[in-house]
C-alpha cells in the first residue's frame, strides 16, 4: 500500500463516519412533545388560577405530565424497534434526558409535597435543571442556539425570584417556544430533507 | 515505508466494504443491515457476506430479533474488532506521515 491508497482508504472512514453523524437530527419528536405539554400545563394553570380554581393546578400538572410521559414511552419504543443506528451521541442524550426527568418529578412534585419548599420555588428549580438539560445537549451536538437557550434558561430562573409566584410560569412560555419549539422546528426541517 | 507496516495491516480490512462497515460500527452503539447496507453501497449478498467473515473473525457480533414481524440483523463492533481497527487507522496514518518525512 503506498500512500496514495492510504490517504484515499482514511479520507473514506472519514466520509463514513460523517454519513452516519448526519442521520441522527430524528429527536424533534420529543422536543415538541415536551414543549407543547409544558404549555399546555402553563396554560391549564393559568386559567384555574383565573377561574379562582387554583387547588387543582397539582391535577392539571400530574395529568398533563403522566401523558406526556406515557407518549414518550410509546415513542422512544417505536424508536428502538424501528430506528435503523443507535448512536453515542442519542444514547449521552437519552440518559441525560432521563436523569432530568427524575429532577423534575422530584424537584416539581416530591419535594414541595414534602413540604420542603413551597409550590412558588418550583418554576425556578425547573428553569434551572432545564437550563443544564439544555446546555449540555447544546455541547454534546455542539450546537450553539442550545447552548444560548440554556444560558437563557439560568437567566429566567433569576428574573423569576423578583417575579410575583402566581407569574412565574408565564416566562415559561417564550422559552418554551424558543427553545423546545424552534429547534424542533429546524430538526423536523433538517431531518425531512436528509430522508 | 516501513516494512512492519504492511505486516501489521489487516488483510481482513483491505475490502472498502469491511472498511465501510467497521467505520460506521466503531463509531456509533450498533447499525442495522438497511442502514450498513445504504452507508456502504453494498447489495444484499454482498454484505450478509462481510458481515459473515468479519463475524468469524470476531470484529463485529450479529444479533437478529423481530420488529414486530419484520426480522432484523442489528450489527455492533466487538472490543476486539474496535482495537483492530483503530490500529489499522493507526498504521495508515503512518504510512502517510513516513512518505511526506521522506519527501521532505
Amino acid at each position: 500500500m503506498n500512500d496514495q491508497n492510504a490517504e484515499q482508504n482514511l479520507q473514506f472512514i472519514r466520509e463514513m463516519i460523517e454519513k452516519t453523524k448526519k442521520g441522527t437530527a430524528n429527536q424533534w419528536k420529543f422536543l415538541y412533545l415536551w414543549g407543547l405539554a409544558v404549555i399546555l400545563a402553563v396554560t391549564g394553570m393559568n386559567f384555574l388560577i383565573l377561574i379562582k380554581q387554583p387547588r387543582y393546578i397539582w391535577i392539571n400538572w400530574m395529568a398533563i405530565m403522566g401523558i406526556a410521559v406515557i407518549i414518550q414511552i410509546l415513542l422512544v419504543k417505536k424508536e428502538i424497534n424501528t430506528c435503523e443506528v443507535k448512536t453515542y451521541t442519542q444514547n449521552a442524550i437519552t440518559y441525560l434526558s432521563f436523569s432530568s426527568g427524575i429532577a423534575y418529578v422530584l424537584a416539581g412534585f416530591v419535594f414541595p409535597i414534602l413540604k420542603i419548599y413551597n409550590f412558588g420555588v418550583i418554576p425556578i428549580i425547573v428553569s434551572i435543571i432545564t437550563g443544564v438539560l439544555l446546555f449540555t445537549i447544546g455541547g454534546i451536538v455542539n450546537w450553539s442556539y442550545l447552548k444560548w437557550s440554556g444560558v437563557l434558561w439560568f437567566i429566567s430562573s433569576v428574573i423569576m425570584i423578583y417575579l410575583d409566584s402566581r407569574y412565574r410560569t408565564l416566562v415559561f412560555v417564550p422559552l418554551i417556544i424558543q427553545s423546545y419549539l424552534i429547534p424542533a422546528y429546524i430538526l423536523k426541517r433538517e431531518y425531512k430533507k436528509n430522508a | 515505508m516501513p516494512e512492519i507496516d504492511i505486516i501489521k495491516l489487516s488483510p481482513v480490512l483491505h475490502s472498502p466494504v469491511r472498511i465501510g462497515i467497521m467505520s460506521v460500527l466503531i463509531t456509533n452503539i450498533e447499525a442495522d443491515f438497511n442502514f450498513l447496507k445504504k452507508s456502504t453501497g453494498a447489495t444484499d449478498g454482498n454484505l450478509s457476506s462481510h458481515l459473515s467473515k468479519l463475524e468469524k473473525l470476531g470484529f463485529i457480533k450479529i444479533e437478529k430479533s423481530f420488529s414486530g414481524k419484520k426480522p432484523r440483523t442489528t450489527c455492533s463492533a466487538t472490543t476486539k474488532g474496535t482495537k483492530e481497527f483503530k490500529a489499522y487507522i493507526n498504521v495508515l496514518e503512518n504510512i502517510i506521515q513516513t512518505t511526506k518525512g521522506k519527501k521532505n
